[in-house]
């Protein structure tokens, strides 16, 4: 088991679907590297600290694709819920969504970054 | 490798016999040890010129079995066959040849073999006498284009007369020992026996432009082409041989280049792989597919609508394939297909919508404005793969149909639309009315139409009835010609009775385009006109003339149109009034001063205020059809 492999299981996040569709894992490994210095997480919180529900749905919107892309089924759940409310161009509740959200990214961030 | 009836394990007497019965039958008749085949100075059967028989023989004599060839000895093409033998324990090659055309007209005399629609041997010959044959040979495979596209679009008859007409040119310029197989619905094998590979590639270019040159009888209006592949079997199997002539085939379609041999260097192949442009606002996502289809495809990349659009304008058709997301800031996806659409880019470049698994309405709306396809998030790369080739295969043949039937379409949709725009410039000098009215009239139609088949899947509208709707947008105000001048174009307030007559300038529109249609076969023009001219002074509360319909019983055509022609009389300046300014205007259709309208497309008409007024209200942009 890879030591990206026993990251995921730790975080609760899906290696074997990842594996499974990219059918590579050294890929698996550059795009997860990639997604510790993707912006996009970044862009949401100003976004919401800013008030624009616009960018901020925009940025969890993309942020959610990445997940699924990447398998990170934990990080997924979260950032879908605050897409959905923000979706509508409400901010209500969005915060509290956005804090679940920030653990859940602090944590997979800090796990990612010690197994690469 | 075929069993054979022959024994293959003898004594030397017995193969001393064998060898004289083939002697009576064949011109050419060998035994040989493998030494014998190794040390042979000449190639085995006839010396110089002729393709050596040694590889063929060792593999006999190595692997057992039988192996059939085709030569040229002296003057003639033999075929010649080495079947192994052991010889008192010893493994010999027996080899005997025959004049090839001994071989054909044996094969003539049988009718199983032919393929009667176009006079080239059928598929049968090819499995039973071909497939399994080391021949030294160029082997083509040709593909005639647009075959499918010409059943479909022109009928059964005229798709087998193009077939029978191109393999009748195929048949005339090959040579007496050339084969022609007709191998599926519209492929034909050619096997071009003992050939210089300079030569081989030469006669397919002169057999690809002679059928291109060919007229089919009675239907002039198709061009036919091929899609030629070629290589020199040097001693593979025929079957092999067709393998690889059917990748390079492939590749001169996708190169739209007739004709594709061995010989052309490879990376001048690799050079044209299809350009791929990926939208999509995240990097990751754009890099995550890159990385999926870089192998077969140049992948260029566009971090937003706008640089899309961009990218689409300075490449056009060089792009083989778009790879659209929908949510994205600014420029999103749907407006970069509607922009295509409008721009007739969707007719060439085929989009694959990415999508996540909860934007259901959103996939079928892009299908609807003319996406090909969607991959959804999280991405597979076998998926993202086998779309991407699913839909690049079917566009290939698609954007051939184009050439085909559009080229005739777009003829008579443009002379439609000289026509139809010289009509609506001869209303406008008839009525009197100040500044490009009609053409105004068209523009705003297209503006509130594309937003409403944006905004909604309420209205099943066809790309066809989009275009058709905006032509016949021009004529909305035709039946005015027969309205009386004093009336049309009085200054003042018109009476009671001046107004009835002019409110059947409707009716009197209408009444002629019905009149029409039965004459046409246009039907489809003349019925959007005709509801056009009849329905566009209706109101949405049933209160409007000549009908009283209400809703969405007014055809959608007519709906747009009248809310299109309301603010453009009131944007400019009439014999009895002056233009009012843009926002004015809208107020007054809101405020329902001037009818009443269906809601969602008082909705469309604010989403495009801007567009409305960069496109519209700038006189320099806006010329009358007439320089007034």
């Amino acid at each position: 088991m890879s030591s990206l492999e026993v990251a995921y299981n730790e975080l609760g996040a899906d290696y074997s679907d990842v594996k499974k569709r990219l059918m590579n894992e050294a890929l698996v490994e550059r795009f997860v590297g990639k997604f510790l210095e993707d912006q996009t997480f970044a862009s949401l919180k100003a976004a919401l600290e800013a008030k624009d529900a616009e960018a901020a749905f925009m940025a969890a919107h993309t942020l959610k694709g990445v997940c699924q892309n990447l398998g990170l089924s934990n990080l997924f759940v979260p950032v879908r819920d605050l897409t959905e409310v923000l979706r509508a161009g409400s901010l209500e509740g969005a915060d509290e969504l956005f804090s679940q959200l920030e653990e859940q990214y602090e944590r997979t961030v800090s796990v990612i970054s010690a197994c690469l | 490798m075929n069993g054979d009836t022959s024994e293959t394990q003898v004594t030397k007497n017995q193969a001393a016999e064998e060898v004289d019965r083939l002697k009576r039958i064949f011109p050419v008749v060998r035994l040989m040890d493998q030494d014998e085949v190794k040390n042979d100075p000449d190639c085995l059967i006839c010396g110089e010129g002729t393709p050596c028989m040694r590889k063929v023989c060792e593999e006999v004599i190595a692997q057992g079995g039988e192996c059939t060839c085709v030569l040229r000895l002296g003057e003639d093409n033999h075929k010649a066959s080495a079947r192994c033998v052991e010889v008192d324990g010893v493994p010999h090659v027996l080899m005997y040849a025959e004049p090839l055309d001994m071989v054909g007209e044996r094969l003539d005399e049988n009718a199983l073999y032919r393929d009667s629609l176009s006079g080239a041997y059928n598929r049968r010959f090819y499995d039973e006498r071909l497939r399994r044959e080391h021949i030294f040979a160029g082997v083509a495979l040709i593909d005639l284009d647009d075959f499918k596209t010409i059943n479909d679009a022109l009928g059964h008859h005229a798709g087998d007369l193009s077939l029978k007409t191109a393999s009748q040119v195929m048949l005339r310029c090959i040579r007496d020992t050339d084969i022609l197989v007709r191998y599926g619905g519209d492929e034909f094998i050619l096997i071009m026996p003992n050939i210089e590979r300079e030569v081989f590639a030469r006669r397919l270019n002169t057999l690809s432009e002679l059928v291109a040159q060919t007229s089919v009888p009675g239907h002039d209006q198709i061009m036919l082409s091929t899609s030629i592949g070629g290589v020199m079997s040097n001693g593979i199997s025929i079957e092999e041989a067709v393998k690889q002539a059917d990748r390079l085939m492939y590749l001169a379609k996708q190169r739209r280049s007739a004709v594709l041999t061995d010989a052309d260097p490879i990376d001048e192949v690799e050079f044209h792989k299809p350009l791929l442009l990926i939208v999509d606002d995240s990097e990751m996502n754009r890099e995550i597919l890159k990385e999926m289809l870089k192998d077969e495809y140049e992948v260029i990349e566009a971090s937003g609508g706008k640089e899309g659009l961009v990218q689409l304008e300075q490449y056009g058709t060089e792009i083989a394939l778009v790879l659209l997301d929908i949510i994205m800031p600014e420029v999103n996806g749907f407006e970069v297909l509607l922009s295509m659409v409008r721009k007739g880019q969707i007719e060439d470049i085929p989009v694959i919508m990415i999508s996540s698994e909860d934007s259901d309405d959103a996939v079928l709306r892009a299908y609807e404005l003319g996406a090909s396809d969607y991959i959804a998030r999280p991405f597979d790369v076998r998926v993202v793969r086998q779309r991407v080739s699913n839909i690049m295969r079917l566009y290939v043949r698609q954007r051939r149909l184009s050439t085909l039937l559009a080229k005739q379409f777009h003829e008579r949709e443009k002379s439609s639309n000289v026509l139809v725009n010289i009509m609506g410039g001869a209303m406008e000098l008839r009525n009197g009315e100040s500044g490009p009215h009609v053409l105004h009239v068209r523009n705003l139609t297209e503006i509130l139409l594309d937003c409403l088949i944006q905004k909604t899947d309420r209205y099943q509208v066809t790309s066809l009835e989009r275009s058709l709707i905006v032509m016949t947008s021009t004529l909305h105000d035709i039946g005015k010609l027969a309205i009386p001048d004093d009336i049309l174009n009085k200054p003042g307030k018109l009476t009671p009775e001046e107004f009835e007559i002019m409110k059947a300038h409707t009716t009197l529109g209408s009444d002629m385009l019905e009149k029409l249609s039965i004459y046409s076969d246009n039907a489809l023009l003349l019925n959007t006109a005709h509801d056009i001219c009849r329905w566009h002074h209706e109101r949405w509360d049933g209160k409007g003339y000549p009908d009283g319909l209400s809703g969405d019983d007014i055809p959608l055509s007519a709906q747009v149109v009248s809310l299109a022609d309301v603010y453009d009389a009131l944007t400019s300046d009439r014999v009895y009034k002056k233009a009012i300014s843009h926002e004015e205007a809208i107020q007054l259709i809101l405020d329902g001063e001037c009818g009443v309208f269906n809601p969602l497309l008082l909705e469309c008409l604010l989403d495009v205020q801007e567009r409305i007024r960069q496109e519209i209200n700038v006189p320099a942009l806006s010329p009358a059809y007439f320089g007034k």
